[in-house]
């Protein structure tokens, strides 16, 4: 993959370069400012859109969430460009900004919202990557914890399996991945989410349709 | 009533009912009885004892610096003293200044007293001379301008001075009454004072919290730039680590790779353990993403359901963090008392106001006395905003605070 990366710094950047370019991917550019990510998707945009734009959340020239300021900028211009946040904080603010980019349209672009820490997860991280710039949604898994303990209540009906595997479908996992990582069968998984949607009152959906419904679930007041 | 005017009209009428409580309660509905129980005697030995307290005002005087020393000694006896006639113990001095003039104040009218007692006490003995003790000495008494010298004027006199010591005890009763009325509206602390007090400490508290706050700031912003960050560092450096494995040994070795593992899940550890710790503290959030973001991370972490509504306002840095502070006591509060299951946050411009509101479904019944509370209402107070607190018994809680706009 052709990816461009935004952090600001430099022991993280150099660490994911290294990290992405040992994947085997190709960074076209790493930049530690918001800037400078704008500039350098414009400028790779003439010759070939990148397949996948890391960024930290939080960096120059403002501190504060220049680097989700800048994605959405980015998907306003180019709909189809796929975009990853990494980010330190748990908060759900940013990862309702951010999916307010997610959308139904098949050639648009996948978006993924991740903890720093996920990176240390490699083949979980690597697996994030494919997914997104593949147009699909992820979510890491802490932010999800703390989304579902917020809405106890709403999943009281759910058994600690069902709620398993919610988590996992709103982190954006597959039935097939889900099934690897819990030990099941994917019948079993089928089973499971087909019960989950029924109890939440939700209608079966596919892919990033399936997500998005979960995760506005999740946080609908 | 034009011979009374503002201040003193507003006394007077305040003073009739507890003059009129003060008679029913015995001076006037059983004078007789009254004169079989030991009040009248206390009532004496109370006057007695004011009189002797007087003259020490007197002896004080001469070496002004001595009356204020002696002004609080004898106050602090008499807000015990004014038990003996019936009245519970008046509650210490209050802080300040205006406590301790009205102290002064006290003994002064003491003097008074102490003149008064010492004149009422001389034409007493004269009189218990005349009526109880000549009728019964032999030959005839001179007593002024009545010489008693028959029998029956003997009898007369001494059934004259029987009733008068009854009459006597009847208003020593009476005048000890009004005494200790006196002691209790000079001594008793002013519930405006009090209050002063409560609102001094409870800034004092308030003031200590925010130096903390401070530190914890400052705490926060070296964990999140120093510890998150190396600790982020080592993940990746773990991460790239495990791909040199696999790309290395192909089929990576197990051992090798568990032992990775290991290291990763202590790292991620260490990593939670330092998010959890920054959590608490005042977050840096605040400072970059502002209140609304603060407020979802603050309630990420909550064991209830919460609901934060927030509008975009642009809030001074102060202000903010003062709501933010006040946001989670209310919500600490909430979880640790209250028994709720549910939390709603909502920050909103309303009319000409910003308004924070945290209401919770618990079962109510919170009183503005814990430190929690007053301190959410002093912080409210310093930035020059209403606190209120709705919190009947059995629910639901609300708190808010109401931000006029001109402070924004």
């Amino acid at each position: 993959m052709r990816i461009v990366l935004a952090e600001d710094e430099a022991l993280l950047r150099e660490g994911l370069r290294m990290l992405l370019e040992h994947a085997g991917h190709e960074v076209l550019a790493s930049v530690a400012t918001a800037t400078e990510l704008l500039h350098e998707v414009h400028r790779c945009a003439a010759t070939g859109l990148p397949d996948l734009v890391i960024a930290d959340v939080r960096m120059p020239p403002a501190m504060t969430d220049d680097g989700l300021r800048a994605a959405i900028d980015l998907r306003r211009d180019y709909p189809c460009l796929s975009i990853l946040l990494l980010s330190q904080y748990l908060g759900s603010e940013y990862l309702q900004r951010l999916l307010g980019l997610a959308q139904d349209d098949p050639d648009a672009g996948g978006v993924g919202y991740l903890l720093k820490d996920r990176v240390a997860h490699v083949q979980e991280f690597l697996q994030a990557l494919q997914s997104v710039a593949s147009g699909g949604v992820v979510v890491d898994r802490k932010v999800i914890t703390a989304s579902m303990r917020r809405r106890q209540d709403r999943l009281e009906r759910l058994t600690s399996r069902e709620r398993e595997v919610l988590q996992h479908v709103s982190a954006g996992s597959t039935n097939h991945q889900i099934a690897g990582a819990l030990h099941l069968s994917d019948g079993a998984v089928v089973k499971h989410v087909g019960a989950i949607f029924d109890k939440l009152g939700l209608s079966q959906r596919d892919g990033n349709r399936r997500v998005l419904a979960v995760l506005a679930f999740l946080d609908q007041r | 009533m034009r011979w009374l005017s503002g201040r003193h009209r507003t006394l007077f009428f305040f003073a009739i009912p507890v003059i009129v409580d003060g008679v029913k309660g015995g001076l006037l509905r059983a004078p007789v009885r009254l004169l079989r129980t030991r009040l009248p005697w206390m009532s004496v030995a109370y006057l007695v004892v004011a009189v002797l307290a007087g003259w020490v005002t007197w002896l004080s005087i001469g070496t002004v610096v001595l009356v204020p020393i002696w002004a609080g000694v004898w106050a602090a006896a008499e807000r015990h003293l004014v038990t003996w006639v019936g009245f519970g113990s008046i509650a210490p001095r209050a802080a300040g200044w205006a406590s301790r003039l009205r102290e002064v104040a006290f003994v002064l009218a003491l003097a008074v007293v102490a003149l008064l007692g010492v004149a009422v006490g001389v034409f007493l003995w004269a009189a218990a001379k005349a009526t109880l003790g000549a009728p019964f000495r032999s030959g005839a008494v001179q007593v002024g301008v009545l010489a008693i010298a028959s029998p029956v004027e003997r009898g007369v006199a001494f059934v004259a001075g029987v009733l008068g010591t009854g009459l006597v005890l009847w208003l020593a009763t009476a005048a000890a009454w009004g005494l200790a009325q006196v002691s209790m509206a000079l001594l008793s602390p002013r519930p405006e004072q009090l209050q002063r007090q409560v609102d001094d400490l409870v800034d004092k508290a308030v003031e200590a919290e925010d130096r903390v706050v401070l530190e914890r700031k400052l705490m926060e912003q070296r964990l999140h730039d120093g510890a998150q960050l190396h600790l982020s560092a080592a993940g990746f450096r773990l991460g790239l680590l495990e791909l040199e494995l696999v790309a290395r040994d192909g089929p990576a070795d197990p051992a090798t790779l568990e032992a990775l593992r290991e290291v990763r899940g202590q790292v991620e550890a260490a990593a939670d353990a330092v998010r959890d710790v920054a959590h608490g503290l005042t977050p840096q959030i605040l400072t970059e993403q502002g209140l609304g973001a603060a407020l979802q991370e603050l309630t990420a972490a909550v064991p209830v359901e919460t609901t934060v509504t927030v509008e975009a306002l642009a809030l001074p840095e102060d202000v903010a963090e003062n709501l933010y502070l006040i946001a989670s006591e209310a919500i600490t509060n909430a979880i640790r008392h209250s028994g709720c299951s549910r939390i709603e946050v909502s920050l909103v411009a309303a009319d000409a106001d910003v308004r924070l509101t945290v209401r919770d479904d618990g079962r109510g019944g919170a009183v503005p006395r814990g430190q929690g509370i007053l301190g959410m209402a002093a912080r409210a107070r310093r930035m020059g905003c209403t606190f209120d607190l709705f919190s009947p018994d059995g629910g639901p809680t609300e708190a808010s605070v109401r931000v006029p706009v001109a402070g924004v």
